[in-house]
């Protein structure tokens, strides 16, 4: 569940937006990669038990690719958390933080952003969307859908 | 989709795994024996001492002691064994249950409950696209569709020993187009098709077991750092060192069976880009350079800008690997020495057998896996450099330092010779790997590589046995003796012939004639023929007129040993000269020289066995007595591959010239005529000393002749002057207690019996037979007023038969000359038969010779008598020592009987035993 916040008397151009780490990223893939939503609740449990990445390299027993085979899905939670810990700086992160490193608390962790930063977002996004793997076009779809998403939730329901 | 052939099996992988692990364990368990005291090394110092047996006594001495020295040692030997055997099977087991348990971990991680939330549409459709995969395939892998909640976000494929694979695929690829699960699964199926999981798994366990494995069995001294690091401390290095080389190693085979898998997706799908579906875009972060190296050493996979798909070269035979299969086989063959020396002790009468059985069996390792590795790389054009530095590297480096664990004697006993060793050895092994190369690059050109591959293994294996075994025996007289150019021209020489590395130059001809024929359509025809016909030819009357036109007869043995020398050396230059003619003749302007090699090398070996055929034809006919096949093929044989050691940097560098295309056309007559011209010139250089340095000199065999004669005749045993009459005539009592110190003198061991009647035997020529009638007869005249004889028994060493020591006094009623008639009788009996029904044939042939001694205060003859027979086809020797002495009425014979098999007692042995029977003599005399 989004909730926009206004602060008293400020404008809503100076607002935040308090969102729900899994519902925005649900609302992202929504938009890019509508097919993938149940795959989506696989990986949005996975993600908040901290499951997301296990090697089996110690075993001495497996052979693979050796290229991680992602959807976008895949790589939506970190990118998310990596864009927010950069533009909203390092006490957001530690709330994220914090949300999985006490991985089955069952309360919801919700964050605040402050909207003045999207466009530093957007390009952030697209910065770290490149990294985790995906091609700058992938990344761009990824940013605008997390920006479109952003942005509707603090003009609130339509 | 098309079928694709199953890539190539990496059996050579498992060969390496199974002999590394091995080795360490037999370290491993020689580091748990010395380090928890398994061996009581107290109890067996006391039963020592308690022998009078002490660590400092010179190997002479302990040879009568052997017995009580292996009574002492037998616990502690077979335990040492023993242990080293546990860690062998210990570590092979424990490297199993790793994999067994790696396997199973990743199956349980991923057990059913686990993937229950797998849609079951999507798992589907993935599991039929599959099964249209592995049509064909007669062991169906499993597929398993791993959620994210497993934390699988990599494909891979995991194996358990006798259980179907498992191709293990994230459920994301479900979302992803049909043609990257395809090209996914047709990659994971390449790894199981060459059954890759299996391989990589053993060696990553092999890598990571020694040093953990070493530290437990070193675990009582980790509270002393000081000892460890004195004592372990180059062995800890070593373990570190090849687990990080062992796991360089995996990743580096890894990335080529990557490659292989990348191809095989390619090939399948009939699209080579196929595998880009896979590789993803994924930038690496820019790093340091040097860190980007190292990286890329432990790298599994390569960068994906290399996976283009196409079929990668073979991967391995470079430095690393050839460094690593030399560092593996030196390894198995210390490890193996040891625990042959220690099980069975028994088998040391043959001293080096437990040695020449690690070596063989080594070098028969690196063999089969170079062989065929070196020849797929050879199939492209390739530069040698890399591989040949690699392999003397792992060799040389291998033989040096020892398996961790295990105490470091090489280093130890080597100290201030270590560069030495180090040169020779490279050396030596240097001219194997240059033969290894030549066989492969020939092997490479043939389509019938089975024949061919046999032998290139033998004659590869052969040649590094020899050649190493050569090298340490040379580099071993610089520590134990006083070396000048003699000894080490002497030294080389008798590689081929005393200690038995020769009969492998007979498995190098014979591996080398299996590849000439597997690779017949390389081959040189009627010119390679005429030229070892004519070089042999040559080489042949040159040796034999060498001898025939100088004087040969009645010899000192330093001079006639020299000439036979030079005969041998003469037919091993034909061999050279036929060798280069072949090499120059059969190269092509457009193909490198070195497929020559083997055939060169073949054409040298037949033509100096011709030659020493020839010579030992015309040196029979002479009236000399031959060892026909040490004279024509093993002699010869090995001189010409010391030759073409020598020679090795001058045949690379004429191996760099290319051909000129009249010098191709040039007529088989030509060079026929040009390899006995150069054999011709190199016998009269060898005549006329020019070659002396590397062949034999003048008087290479003087000091070895001095040393021998100074064994033969000791100094001239004094009497002490007791203020007794030594001459005077003796009663049977007298005669009697004259033996009595005899017993003192002898081994603890010695058992004394008296000596039982004699019988009598009619020896041949009739001749002996007479004179030894008339001298019994006129011993009878003469009077024999006390006779008393006695046989000492004791064993020497390991040998079957004991040593026997006989001692009698006869007192004569009359003074006479008594040895003038034994010395005469010796000399009609120089050459006789003996007939003993237990010998092949009913006989044995004998030779008796007698000397009188020079410069004593009594008459003392030395007798010397051989006698040789085979028992079912093996040979058996008695050597009878006598010493005679004539004090006035009394006559003092002692004699020592020694029998042996192949190998004669040492020099220093035969030393103190002739020490021995002198010191009884005098004994005897002195109490009379």
């Amino acid at each position: 569940m989004t909730e926009v916040v206004r602060p008293e008397g400020g404008a809503a151009s100076a607002g935040t937006v308090t969102v729900d780490l899994p519902d925005l990223a649900r609302d992202v893939i929504a938009r890019v990669a509508p097919e993938q939503l149940d795959y989506l609740r696989l990986v949005t449990e996975a993600w908040e038990l901290g499951r997301t990445r296990r090697s089996w390299k110690w075993t001495g027993g497996a052979v693979g690719v050796g290229n991680e085979l992602d959807v976008l899905t895949d790589v939506v939670f970190p990118l998310l958390t990596s864009t927010i810990a950069q533009v909203w700086g390092a006490a957001t992160f530690a709330n994220l933080q914090r949300r999985r490193w006490s991985r089955r608390k069952a309360a919801p962790a919700t964050i605040t952003l402050d909207l003045r930063h999207l466009a530093l977002a957007h390009a952030a996004c697209v910065h770290h969307g490149t990294t985790l793997g995906l091609s700058t076009a992938e990344a761009t779809l990824l940013a605008d859908a997390f920006e479109a998403t952003l942005r509707r939730q603090a003009d609130g329901p339509a | 989709m098309t079928t694709a052939p199953r890539p190539a099996g990496l059996w050579w992988v498992y060969a390496l795994v199974a002999a590394s692990l091995a080795a360490t364990g037999a370290g491993v368990g020689e580091a748990l024996f010395a380090a928890n005291d398994l061996g009581n090394v107290e109890a067996t110092a006391r039963c020592m001492a308690s022998e009078g047996i002490s660590p400092n006594d010179s190997p002479a001495s302990l040879y009568f002691a052997k017995n009580l020295f292996d009574a002492c040692m037998e616990t502690s030997s077979r335990l040492s064994a023993l242990t080293s055997l546990a860690g062998v099977f210990g570590l092979v087991i424990s490297a199993w249950l790793l994999m067994v348990t790696g396997g199973l971990a990743i199956r349980w991680r991923l057990r059913s409950a686990r993937l229950a939330d797998v849609p079951e549409e999507a798992k589907a459709a993935l599991e039929k696209r599959f099964a249209a995969l592995c049509e064909g395939d007669k062991r169906r892998p499993r597929l398993v569709v791993a959620p994210p909640l497993t934390g699988v976000r990599e494909a891979f494929t995991t194996a358990v020993p006798g259980r179907p694979a498992w191709v293990v695929v994230p459920l994301a690829l479900a979302y992803k187009p049909p043609a990257t699960f395809d090209a996914v699964a047709v990659h994971e199926l390449g790894h199981v098709r060459a059954r890759d999981v299996m391989w990589a798994s053993a060696v990553w366990w092999s890598g990571w077991l020694a040093v953990p494995a070493l530290v437990i069995a070193l675990f009582p001294l980790l509270s002393s750092p000081g000892a460890l690091w004195t004592l372990h401390g180059l062995s800890l290095v070593a373990a570190v060192v090849s687990a990080i080389a062992t796991i360089i190693l995996r990743a580096s085979l890894l990335r080529h069976r990557e490659s292989v898998a990348d191809a095989h997706v390619a090939q399948v799908l009939a699209d080579p880009a196929a595998p880009a579906a896979y590789l993803g875009t994924k930038t690496p972060a820019a790093t340091h350079r040097l860190t980007s190296i190292v990286r890329g050493w432990f790298a599994t996979h390569p960068r994906a800008a290399d996976r283009d798909g196409s079929v990668p070269n073979p991967g391995h035979g470079g430095f690393f690997f050839s460094a690593a299969v030399g560092m593996v086989a030196m390894r198995l063959y210390h490890s193996l020495d040891e625990v042959l020396s220690n099980l069975v002790p028994t088998v040391q009468d043959f001293v080096r057998l437990p040695e020449s059985i690690a070596l063989i069996v080594a070098s028969l390792l690196w063999a089969a896996v170079m062989v065929p590795a070196w020849t797929r790389r050879a199939a492209a054009p390739t530069r040698w450099a890399g591989p040949w530095a690699g392999a003397v590297l792992g060799l040389v480096a291998g033989y040096c330092v020892k398996p961790p664990g295990t105490a470091q004697v090489v280093v130890a006993a080597y100290r201030h010779h270590i560069p030495l060793l180090v040169g020779v050895l490279a050396v030596g092994i240097l001219a194997a790997v240059v033969l290894a190369a030549g066989v492969v690059a020939r092997l490479a050109r043939s389509e019938r590589r089975r024949l061919g591959g046999l032998g290139a293994v033998v004659a590869t294996a052969a040649a590094l046995t020899a050649m190493v075994g050569a090298a340490t025996s040379l580099a071993g007289i610089f520590v134990y003796r006083q070396v000048d150019s003699a000894l080490i021209r002497g030294n080389l020489m008798a590689g081929g012939t005393v200690s038995g590395w020769g009969v492998l130059v007979v498995l190098i001809l014979g591996g080398l004639v299996l590849v000439a024929l597997g690779t017949r359509r390389q081959g040189i025809g009627r010119l390679g023929v005429v030229v070892v016909a004519v070089a042999g030819i040559v080489g042949g009357v040159g040796a034999s007129l060498s001898w025939l036109l100088r004087p040969h007869r009645d010899l000192p043995r330093e001079v006639s040993a020299v000439m036979v020398y030079e005969r041998w050396w003469i037919c091993a230059l034909a061999g050279l000269a036929a060798a280069f003619a072949v090499a120059l003749a059969a190269r092509r302007r457009d193909q490198a020289a070195l497929p020559t090699l083997p055939v060169a090398v073949l054409s040298g070996l037949s033509a100096a066995a011709l030659a020493g055929a020839v010579q030992c034809l015309v040196i029979a006919i002479d009236g000399g007595r031959l060892n026909v096949f040490e004279q024509s093929l093993w002699t010869p044989g090995w001189l010409l591959v010391l030759a073409l050691t020598y020679t090795m940097p001058l045949a690379l560098l004429v191996s760099r010239v290319p051909a000129r295309r009249d010098q191709v056309r040039r007529p088989v007559a030509r060079w026929a005529i040009g390899a006995g011209g150069v054999t011709i010139a190199l016998t009269v250089s060898l005549l006329t000393g020019t070659l002396s340095w590397g062949t034999v000199a003048d008087h290479d065999y003087d000091r070895a002749i001095a040393e021998l004669a100074a064994n033969e005749i000791p100094s001239p045993p004094a009497v002490p002057d007791s203020g007794r009459d030594h001459s005077r005539l003796l009663d049977s009592p007298g005669a009697t207690d004259a033996l009595s110190p005899v017993l003192s003198l002898l081994p603890r061991t010695a058992v004394g019996s008296d000596r039982g009647p004699s019988s009598d035997v009619t020896v041949s020529p009739d001749s002996c037979e007479q004179a030894l009638d008339r001298s019994a007869a006129r011993e009878d005249s003469e009077g024999k007023v006390a006779v008393v004889g006695r046989d000492y028994a004791f064993p020497v060493m390991e040998k079957v038969f004991p040593a026997q020591v006989t001692v009698s006094v006869t007192s004569f009623r009359t003074s006479w000359d008594y040895l003038s008639d034994l010395e005469e009788v010796a000399r009609t009996c120089s050459n006789y038969r003996l007939p003993d029904e237990v010998y092949d044939g009913g006989f044995m042939d004998c030779t008796w010779h007698v000397e009188r001694l020079a410069d004593t205060p009594y008459s003392v003859s030395r007798g010397h008598i051989t006698r040789v027979g085979t028992i079912s086809g093996n040979r058996v020797e008695d050597v009878i020592t006598t010493y005679t002495a004539l004090v006035g009425h009394n006559v003092v014979e002692v004699a020592l009987v020694e029998s042996h098999g192949k190998t004669p007692p040492s020099d220093a042995v035969a030393e103190r035993l002739d020490q021995l029977l002198a010191d009884t003599l005098r004994a005897v005399v002195a109490s009379i």
